[in-house]
């Protein structure tokens, strides 16, 4: 199996999220070999390993699934994911063949191992399905903001540079599904239509004809609070009955909410969009 | 809400009264009346992404802004009439919404937008929450087999459309948690 | 279309019931993995259990007739295979069901603290450990059943709250919010659309 750099440094990855504002400059390659937190706890810090990446991958693909807006790719997590399939499937077909070598000598033997075998692969399938599920999910809002991806590109608007918010094939699937798309309305109906009428980005009417992501459509939110729970969040305080909470503002309404660390609320995307980025809040 | 958004395009062209501000020539086919002027006070329906254009925008840009009436005068539709509200505040759920307007709350969110019109906004909240519980409890009661055609009520033949959607949606998710709890 | 259109704003129960099998339940072993000495310096177990979603480390130390934490998941698949019983939790008894039936009897404004799993674990254990569970399963369907429905009266009751800011949700279950999501977020999002339409100038709020 050739081994590629991305792997190594997927290994290293102590942060999942590899998308980190302050590295956004460099990408998401450098990324891990760096952790800014200050003075990581040694203790508070979680090792790597499957079960915590694929609790990772399934809060991934939660927030996802019930997000307007498309949300970073995880890279190094992704990049691990991907090869614990692959070594995952080599793994166990391995272990079948060794099966079928000695049916004949050790039966009894033999079924005792089948049930480790029975739960790998219900194992292998179950992150199969949540990949194909956060995949095919991702895909769909690809296409669905297909239009609104190349508009912000172009203009900068970009929270996060395109290369970190998509994956490689992500990024040559929205271009060549987009060029696609252009190409049939052109040839099917803008052409055919005078020159001023041609447009399918004028934003400057009462209605935007590019579509976007309603940021301020309503979302289940968990409040899990910070990730290492005894280290000092700035933005935590605590109510009178000792309750610790997020404050937030609800712009348009002028209104203060607190959201308790443990509490499940229905708020506006908008409002809650910062500390889903800091993982303080997960959606359900 | 969006650009292409079918639902918006046909409540946009709801005609609502309206009333003009001047006599104004060659417009005379908006009443079916070619090659004329149409008279000033001349009472026609237009469709609302007309009217709304006309009746934000001052007729004379030349004279004093404070006194320039704009082309015309946005009347009262009917849906939104006092004899309509006066319906909806004593009884929301019995009110045949869709027989009144198939867009209902799109116009009537329009029409508070272009009047900034509080009160009106007040009823709909009342009005949305008590129709919305008949909605859920007409959404959770189906019976899952189908063999059995559920009545549909006559409250659900009174839906406008962003009602039904709600229905609809609504319907789906409690159909699906019914399936998953009797399954073995 | 890569998301069928009743995913695209909800999860569909069976997934809610895929992200509740990853929690940890108890189990009784009857099987022993748990290498001998001598094994373990052959390092000839070459089908040991190694996972990619789950600890596997239980696995490869079941000690039969002893209890450890597994998945729920892979204790039902082991329940399946007859290689273990499963330890009901706690709170699934037709004693601790009807004392929670009681609270939310008792408290029409609140909902009992059942774990946020309660109803997906219920079923799930009903269906396939029923054997394992300490009162007989027609008596626990019941009082699930009873349960279930005082808490949908109550959440009715609660939808009249809806409103155009927010909503706290405390003590519902994932699936029961997960049944509720499509209305929950139609109305607040049609509540919303309605209120954003006034200009929210401060002379005109005096009209509330």
């Amino acid at each position: 199996m050739d081994i590629d750099i991305d792997d190594i440094l997927a290994d290293l990855d102590r942060d999942t999220t590899a998308v980190d504002h302050t590295f956004t400059s460099q990408g998401n390659d450098i990324t891990v070999l760096g952790n800014d937190e200050p003075n990581p706890e040694k203790a508070e810090v979680p090792r790597l390993s499957p079960v915590k990446d694929f609790d990772d991958l399934t809060t991934h693909w939660r927030n996802e699934r019930m997000c307007p807006e498309l949300l970073p790719y995880p890279h190094l997590l992704m990049a691990r994911m991907l090869r614990r399939v692959q070594e995952q499937m080599e793994h166990i077909e391995c272990l079948s063949m060794g099966f079928l070598d000695d049916e004949s000598n050790n039966s009894a033997q033999n079924i005792a191992n089948k049930l480790p075998l029975l739960c790998m692969e219900a194992d292998l399938e179950r992150l199969k399905f949540v990949l194909r599920s956060y995949i095919r999910c991702r895909l769909f809002k690809i296409d669905k903001q297909s239009l609104y991806l190349i508009q912000i590109s172009q203009t900068g608007d970009l929270t996060v540079p395109l290369e970190e918010l998509l994956s490689k094939q992500e990024i040559e699937y929205h271009q060549r599904h987009s060029a696609i798309l252009l190409k049939l309305l052109n040839s099917a109906i803008l052409r055919h239509m005078p020159p001023e009428l041609q447009a399918i980005d004028d934003n400057d009417g009462s209605v935007k004809m590019v579509e976007e992501p309603e940021l301020d459509s309503f979302v289940f939110i968990y409040v899990k609070g910070p990730d290492y729970p005894h280290k000092q969040d700035p933005m935590l305080e605590v109510n009178e009955e000792g309750q610790r909470y997020y404050p937030v503002t609800i712009q348009e309404l002028k209104e203060e909410v607190e959201l308790t660390i443990g509490g499940i609320y229905v708020m506006r995307y908008s409002v809650i969009r910062d500390l889903l980025k800091d993982r303080k809040v997960i959606l359900i | 809400m969006g650009y292409y958004d079918i639902d918006d395009i046909l409540s946009d062209a709801t005609k609502f009264p309206c009333r003009f501000n001047y006599s104004i020539p060659g417009l005379g086919y908006l009443e079916g009346n070619v090659g004329n002027p149409i008279q000033k006070n001349a009472k026609i329906e237009l469709p609302l992404w007309l009217a709304r254009v006309l009746a934000i925008i001052g007729a004379n840009a030349d004279e004093d802004s404070e006194d320039a009436l704009p082309f015309l005068e946005l009347m009262t539709p009917d849906m939104l009439s006092t004899r309509v509200m006066n319906a909806i505040k004593s009884n929301p759920v019995s009110l045949d919404v869709h027989s009144i307007n198939s867009h209902f709350y799109a116009l009537a969110t329009k029409w508070a937008t272009l009047f900034n019109d509080a009160l009106l906004v007040k009823i709909l909240n009342v009005m949305i929450l008590e129709r919305s519980q008949e909605i859920n409890n007409h959404a959770a009661s189906v019976s899952i087999d189908s063999m059995v055609k559920n009545d549909p009520g006559m409250f659900l033949l009174t839906l406008d459309e962003s009602e039904k959607q709600l229905y609809k949606d609504s319907h789906i998710s409690c159909k699906e948690m019914k399936q998953w709890m009797i399954r073995r | 279309m890569s998301l069928p259109p009743n995913l695209q704003q909800s999860f569909s129960p069976e997934e809610i019931q895929f992200i509740v099998e990853n929690e940890p339940i108890k189990i009784f072993s009857r099987i022993t993995t748990r290498p001998s000495v001598r094994q373990r310096n052959s390092s000839q177990n070459s089908a040991r259990w190694k996972l990619v979603t789950a600890d596997d480390e239980p696995l490869n130390n079941l000690v039969a007739m002893q209890t450890t934490e597994v998945a729920l998941w892979v204790a039902l698949l082991l329940k399946q295979q007859g290689k273990c019983s499963i330890v009901a939790p706690s709170w699934l008894t037709a004693r601790q069901l009807q004392k929670y039936t009681d609270y939310e009897r008792k408290h029409p404004e609140r909902f009992s603290d059942l774990p946020w799993n309660w109803l997906v674990v219920a079923q799930l254990l009903f269906i396939k450990a029923a054997d394992d569970l300490h009162d007989p399963v027609h008596v626990l369907r019941g009082i699930v059943q009873d349960l279930r429905e005082i808490r949908l009266s109550k959440i009715s009751q609660g939808l009249k709250q809806l409103n155009e800011s927010h909503l706290q949700l405390d003590n519902l279950s994932l699936l029961e919010i997960n049944e509720l999501r499509p209305f929950i977020l139609g109305v607040m999002n049609k509540l919303k659309q309605v209120h954003s339409s006034l200009t929210t100038d401060q002379d005109d709020e005096d009209v509330f």
